[in-house]
């Protein structure tokens, strides 16, 4: 169906949209209680500023919009609280390793992606993207979901996780390397292009 | 000084999310040049950032724009 703007926006057409936001949230707060914290503050607040919704974008994509903020916000809290015990396995790029002959050159060579971006149109590809981002370290993976899926800058993302500038590249270069490999097994590999 | 793959992969990172010393970028385009891998990573690096930044993809059963 589709929301005009200056029409009414029906709680019950939010409520549909939980299970997906609630996903996005535990993706990156790996914790339930926050993620459904984030979640419930943002349909708190899109019940409020309903008046907000421009009806060019989709009901979902601004949802998305509101949440980013709470889970920044929880992210934030919770790194304020306890700071982030980045053990020393996440802050280190040793476990990169693995992926290298001891001379520097990869112990597998990359595969040849050809054209992925026609995956971009195809639900399939974000689940595998998804369980691959899944399969992450816990700070590995939320400093990759506010870098790349939020586009926060890297100054407010080790602020928010409390966490040193060089600490914060080894997580994404881990999240990046983690991921290249994830998805060329999982989708590439698969034949799903 | 020649970089190697791994030290290459590593500034492929980093220099989506800083500025690299101008030695270093110099470094890291001499290598791309000469290596198809290290290529492929970056390329792949970059579809990674354009995937993440429309995950969670497109809007299925919504009222947003519909895909064919
Ligand atoms: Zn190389």
């Amino acid at each position: 169906m589709a929301l005009n703007s200056g029409e009414i926006l029906d709680p019950r057409d939010l409520d549909r949209h939980r299970p997906q936001l609630l996903k996005y949230a535990m993706l990156q707060l790996r914790n339930h209680a926050q993620a459904e914290d984030a979640v419930q503050e943002t349909m708190v607040a899109a019940i409020k500023g309903a008046q907000g919704f421009a009806g060019g974008s989709s009901v979902r994509t601004w949802l998305i919009g509101i949440l980013k903020h709470k889970i920044i916000d929880s992210i934030r809290k919770s790194s304020r609280e306890q700071s982030l015990d980045l053990d020393r396995h996440e802050s280190s790029p040793d476990d990169m390793d693995v992926l290298f002959k001891p001379d520097g050159h990869y112990a597998d060579m990359p595969a040849d992606w050809g054209n992925p971006e026609e995956a971009l149109s195809r639900q399939r590809f974000f689940e595998v993207l998804e369980e691959c981002m899944e399969s992450l370290p816990k700070a590995t993976a939320q400093a990759f979901a506010m870098r790349e899926v939020m586009g926060l800058d890297t100054g407010e993302i080790c602020e928010n996780l409390s966490i040193s500038a060089s600490n914060c590249w080894v997580l994404l270069y881990r999240a990046r390397m983690r991921l290249r490999e994830c998805l060329e097994r999982n989708w590439i590999g698969a034949g799903g292009r | 000084m020649m970089i190697n793959c791994k030290e290459a992969s590593r500034l492929l990172s980093e220099g989506l999310d800083r500025d690299l010393a101008p030695g270093m970028r110099a470094k890291l385009r001499f290598h791309l040049f000469l290596c198809t891998a290290c290529s492929r990573v970056k390329q792949q690096f970059d579809f990674l950032h354009r995937a993440a930044a429309q995950y969670p993809g497109p809007d299925g059963d919504d009222d947003g724009p519909h895909k064919p």
